[in-house]
């Protein structure tokens, strides 16, 4: 990760709000593309469902056996034949209602489906990250300390094989492990059976501090460690990479040795400087991730019987109900985007010389 | 990036992780290009009496659902799967850099154009949009190389824009209109030099995130057919016997993690002897 | 060196933050620990925990979710309307009668007395004909799938039903446009629910209205799609039900399954891998249960294009090539798969000829018929999923018979898909050699085996045997039940002797491993019907 280049323009006269270089500008100008990129997002994943082989009227109607019937009716109510521009207006046209479409699979429209399933994840996923990424930095830091020792080789492999294990197997492995052999954890599902706890959020943890319900939260957390665990394993070795080289990179920077040379407190070259300048990297990290522990996530929820979106997208892949795909990987590449853009503004508040890209 | 040749190449070698990388990739690479020839037995011999057996001498490393000796079927798999994964990369890397090539060498409305397209690509998940591909292109070898060499090409092509309009940025023009060269041929020249540091690195990386997509779509059933041999198929065979026999599935995970690991070490070891502040 | 220091102190800040942090969050985990599952009621049935592999639908809709898996949560919530045992008597069901007219156009249903929906109200004939009204007649884009499609497969489509009336109280009369022997085979799989909550919109999602559409021992009480199912005992239930409570959790990988029921998640997993049923079967604190075979496996034979196919000595020798009995060994349970003789039906099944010996592996014979025949170059297609109920190894089982076949000389193409791929494609005729099962209804899958599809009642099977379509149509519309069965039995014998076009696998049962504390669980296909299979004597503790 290297930093842009200083630019070599220069301001000439008064500053202005809008003036190249400026924080307003550079924001202006990525959200003024951003409904660009988003636009682009749904035409590449319209494109991609339709490249997919088969007739979803058919398979909705039945297969085979269904009768052409029905099938040409569905068709015509789909507007399954109407030139491909059409049918792209048509899908954006609803997107900005927000209508997502009608699962057959799950016999709800996407939207329902989406907001029933999502917490689920969202609350393994931020679980993953809580545990993952000061697991990650602390071996990070820890290697790159002291680079080129046996420590920092240990940990260099613990952060390699983190991210080259196959999750499924980590997974089983663990529940064996902790939920059979050992029996300290509970390995599906999120609550106990019988429960007639009442969500609000669907973030369980959540809403049992919501209710003040402590044997709940107890049990959320229970049943969230293992998953939680195993999804953790990946962003926790990213980040433990990249916070090493990261924390090399600013420690060996010139101007933390000359700051020293100079006699300012080494409390204050460490804290401040090395912290914000490793922590930049790390926010853009944060967003190459999220991609991954979606990915991770399909997997975790498979073994730990998790009720999130990642099982549930697999499943609707399986089952053919392409609207469900589409719809999902729109809102992850809709996340990526924003996130990006965060990470970027973020960039330029926090250092002036990425301004000029 | 001023380093000489042996510079770099000491710098790569000294290091104890990066060097045992280079030898685990090299073993794994030699083992699978040359082990079927030693370790003859037929990965697709069928023996329904002996399956799912514990290690033997017969078979060093069991059999599997269908009584297929695993080690036959680890070697040709590993063809199977390090050559798809080697394809897609290399592809990606050659159709990766000629975009990022043009899109910064040209610049302008070429460049806007071209990555933005690249960005959109970026936001889509690496594995999702391998997997709704490979639905869409259906089942084998080729359809499945394919799903994984367009996920990969926007990372390459960013990568190479990068590096060109760092070179274009720098000092080399400017040095070379000084003495009279014809800066094109400067570019060229020194682009190749510093994209294929990078390039190295992230088709290392590269090699182990799409050996774990291979994986991930083999293990989904979207991979390759039987009764071809493929890690993540293999994997998928594995799953089901995990407790009751758990060699089945531990060597294809052991051989997916380790050859991952290899690349990544590579990886790294690319990164560390360029990387001067390391 | 100062900084070097202090980085050092940073660290242990980290570190002791996030051991507090970890400190924290154990106590936290530990009070949830300690907190125990809500207490258990009065009665000492206990609370029963199933894992399944499928079959926790994402709609309680009828027309929509197909009851793949041998727990059909319908039963449970709903009872079978018409149940039999094997001889066609009637038992524990929402119906205790059943009479044809000589003519064999109307048939007469008796509803059982004092039953009630979960709302409360009374199930009497004119909630069933109002139910069946919108099994027969509906106009659904479904009408193809789950519930309905018994209907067209046995009736026909559109359904050979005049009408369906309540001639009283608790009667109802079926009148229908062509003779049938019997109904009760295809009407046993129709779940009644509640009409007045049917009619209300969005009914299949809502758990309140869901649990007031039951017809059965168990109320629905909680509901996620996909994932779990929860019941409690329904109070008003015309009989005793000991268990209180029961959860049905939907976990699809096997291993995780398996790991469910050690850990002891679960009381009772269903249908899990061979070696693991095994295994924990001659483990302490487990034990095993196994019902009687009930589905017929077996694979048939379509030639529609190829001319090879056509010589009934290369579908024979494709049978001998075949050796059944080591894939009954190495992909089913041993403890429900047993060897079959014959195609469709499953021993004890009407229409099963008891004379028809076991079948034989040879494959020298097999090389022999095939020169014999002149066929030195043929390639078959075939196409399976990965897995399908307790077939979890159906795809290991089609790369078995492909390796087989290949050591006679034909070349076998698999395709594996999607489950919807498959139900989409498999009536295509591009494969030559499909797997099928079938349960207990020799009515419907004789037609479909020996004519053609989607359309079983017009066009004969390109095999075009005229005798076959002459026995087919005799036993479908004979109201003699013995000639039925004879003709049914006729069709099976020349399947055997003659025609080659059906290759019996394995009859296949159901499995369950369940925990020790477990009493009374049965999976009882044997006796269809019976309620212990809806844990009427169940009790866990």
């Amino acid at each position: 990760m290297s930093f842009a280049q200083p630019s070599a323009r220069r301001v000439r006269g008064g500053r202005t709000a809008f003036a190249p270089g400026s924080l307003a500008r550079v924001i202006l100008g990525r959200v003024a593309i951003l409904p660009v990129v988003l636009l682009g997002i749904v035409a590449v994943v319209f494109l991609l469902n339709r490249a997919v082989p088969g007739d979803p009227a058919q398979v909705y109607a039945g297969g085979d056996r269904a009768d052409p019937e029905v099938v040409a009716r569905l068709r015509e109510q789909w507007g399954l034949d109407r030139p491909l521009l059409e049918q792209f207006f048509r899908y954006l046209g609803q997107l900005l209602q927000g209508d997502l479409g009608w699962s057959f699979s799950q016999h709800a429209p996407v939207v329902d489906v989406l907001a029933a399933k999502i917490p689920a994840t969202v609350e393994l996923t931020l679980a993953a990250l809580l545990i993952g990424i000061p697991i990650g930095l602390a071996l990070g830091i820890r290697s790159a300390r002291s680079p080129g020792s046996w420590v920092d080789h240990i940990c260099r492999i613990l952060a390699i094989g983190g991210i080259s294990v196959p999750i499924f197997w980590l997974g089983l492995m663990l529940a064996y492990l902790f939920g059979v052999v050992l029996g300290w954890f509970p390995i599906s599902g999120r609550m106990p059976a019988f429960s007639e706890f009442q969500p609000i959020t669907g973030l369980l943890v959540l809403d049992a501090l919501l209710r003040l319900d402590f044997p709940m939260l107890g049990s959320a957390l229970w049943h969230l460690f293992l998953p939680a665990v195993t999804l953790a394993v990946y962003p926790a070795a990213v980040v433990a990479r990249f916070a090493r080289s990261s924390y090399l990179d600013v420690f060996s920077e010139n101007y933390i040795r000359t700051a020293r040379a100079f006699g300012i407190r080494p409390r204050v070259i460490v804290g401040v400087l090395a912290t914000k300048n490793a922590v930049l990297p790390l926010i853009n990290l944060l967003g190459l991730l999220i991609p991954s522990l979606i990915v991770g996530a399909v997997l975790v929820e498979i073994v730990f019987s998790w009720p999130g979106i990642g099982r549930f997208l697999l499943d609707a892949l399986l089952a053919r109900d392409y609207i469900v795909v589409q719809s999902v990987t729109l809102l992850v590449g809709v996340l990526y985007v924003l996130l990006n853009l965060t990470a970027d503004i973020l960039h330029a508040v926090l250092d002036p010389r990425t301004r000029k890209t | 990036m001023n380093l000489t040749q042996n510079d770099f190449v000491r710098r790569l070698l000294t290091n104890r992780l990066s060097g045992f990388g280079f030898v685990l990739l090299l073993a794994i690479i030699l083992a699978v290009v040359f082990g079927p020839l030693i370790w003859t037995v037929d990965p697709t011999a069928q023996n329904l009496a002996e399956r799912i057996a514990p290690p033997s001498a017969a078979h060093p490393l069991g059999t599997d659902s269908l009584g297929r000796d695993v080690l036959s079927r680890i070697l040709y798999g590993g063809r199977t799967t390090l050559l798809i994964t080697f394809t897609a990369v290399l592809l990606s890397g050659i159709i990766g850099a000629a975009i990022g090539l043009i899109a910064g060498y040209f610049g302008g409305a070429i460049d806007a154009v071209l990555m933005r397209i690249n960005d959109v690509l970026l936001a889509l998940p690496f594995l999702l949009l391998a997997l709704m591909i490979s639905v869409a292109l259906g089942p084998g070898v080729v359809n499945t190389a394919i799903a994984l060499t367009i996920p990969a090409i926007p990372r390459d092509a960013r990568l190479v824009r990068a590096a060109v309009l760092s070179v274009k940025q720098g000092d080399y023009v400017f040095a070379a209109r000084a003495s009279g060269v014809r800066p094109r041929r400067i570019i060229t020249h020194h682009v190749l030099r510093n994209i294929s540091s990078g390039v190295l690195m992230v088709m290392s990386v590269g090699v182990a995130y799409s050996l774990l997509a291979v994986a991930g779509l083999g293990f989904l059933g979207l991979g390759v057919q039987p009764p071809a041999a493929e890690w993540g198929a293999m994997l998928t065979d594995g799953r089901m016997y995990i407790i009751s026999n758990p060699v089945v599935v531990l060597v294809p995970g052991l051989a997916i993690m380790l050859t991952a690991l290899a690349a990544n070490l590579v990886g790294d070891a690319f990164r560390d002897a360029f990387d001067v502040s390391v | 060196m100062h900084h070097q220091s202090h980085a050092r102190g940073r660290f242990w800040k980290r570190t002791t933050t996030l051991l507090t942090t970890v400190a924290a969050v154990a106590a936290l985990v530990l009070t949830g620990c300690t907190a125990a599952p809500p207490a258990e009621s009065a009665t000492t049935g206990g609370s029963l925990r199933i894992a399944t592999p499928d079959g926790v639908p994402a709609a309680f809709n009828l027309g929509s979710a197909y009851p793949l898996s041998t727990l059909t949560f319908y039963e449970v919530a709903w009872p079978l309307f018409l149940p039999s045992q094997t001889d066609f008597d009637i038992e524990n069901g929402l119906a205790d009668s059943y009479e044809r007219s000589d003519d064999g156009l109307v048939h007469t249903i008796g509803i059982r007395e004092g039953m009630t929906f979960h709302d409360g109200s009374p199930i009497d004939a004119a909630s069933i004909v109002e139910v069946l009204d919108s099994y027969f007649f509906a106009d659904s884009p479904l009408r193809d799938e789950g519930a309905y499609s018994i209907v067209s497969g046995a009736f026909g489509s559109p359904p050979t039903i005049a009408s369906v009336e309540a001639s009283d109280d608790l009667t109802v009369e079926v009148t229908l446009t062509e003779p049938r022997a019997d109904i009760r085979d295809p009407l046993f799989q129709m779940p009644i629910m509640n009409p007045r909550i049917m009619a209300q919109e969005g009914w299949d999602t809502d758990v309140e209205l869901l649990g007031q559409a039951g017809s059965g021992p168990f109320r629905i009480t909680n509901f996620s799609p996909g994932a779990f199912v929860e019941f409690e005992r329904y109070e008003d239930f015309i009989e005793p039900v000991s268990l209180d409570r029961l959860r049905i959790e939907q976990i699809v990988d096997p291993a995780a399954r398996a790991l469910a029921v050690q850990s002891g998640t679960v009381d009772v997993a269903l249908e899990l891998t061979p070696e693991d049923h095994v295994r924990l079967a001659g483990t302490e604190g487990f034990q095993e249960h196994a019902s009687q075979a009930g589905n017929n496996v077996f694979m048939r034979l379509l030639p529609p294009h190829l001319p090879q196919l056509d010589d009934p000595r290369v579908r024979e020798a494709i049978g001998l090539a075949m050796n059944i009995d080591a894939y009954r060994e190495a992909f089913l349970n041993p403890a429900t798969a047993q060897a079959s003789t014959q195609p469709v039906v499953v021993a004890g099944v009407a229409g099963h000829d008891q004379s028809i010996p076991a079948h034989e592996y040879d494959p020298e014979k097999a090389q022999e018929l095939l020169e014999e025949a002149g066929v030195t170059d043929l390639t078959l297609r075939t196409l399976t999923m990965e897995t399908s109920g307790p077939l979890l190894e159906l795809r290991a089982m089609h790369e078995a018979v492909a390796a087989d076949l290949e050591a006679v000389g034909i070349t076998v193409e698999l395709d594996v898909v999607d489950q919807p791929t498959y139900f989409a494609e498999r009536y295509n005729y591009d494969y030559e050699i499909l797997w099928y099962g079938n349960g207990y209804n020799p009515d419907f899958i004789f037609r479909l085996f020996y004519l053609g599809y989607p359309t079983p009642w017009s066009e004969p099977y390109p095999l075009a045997d005229p005798r076959v379509a002459q026995l087919v149509q005799e036993a479908t519309t004979s109201i003699d039940r013995d000639q039925q069965i004879a003709d049914w039995q006729e069709l099976q014998r020349l399947n055997h002797d003659e025609l080659f076009v059906g290759v019996p696998i394995a009859d296949v049962g159901s499995s369950a491993i369940s925990t020790a504390q477990v009493h009374g669980f049965e999976l009882g296909w044997s006796d269809r019907g019976k309620l212990a299979w809806l844990f009427q004597d169940t009790t866990v503790g």
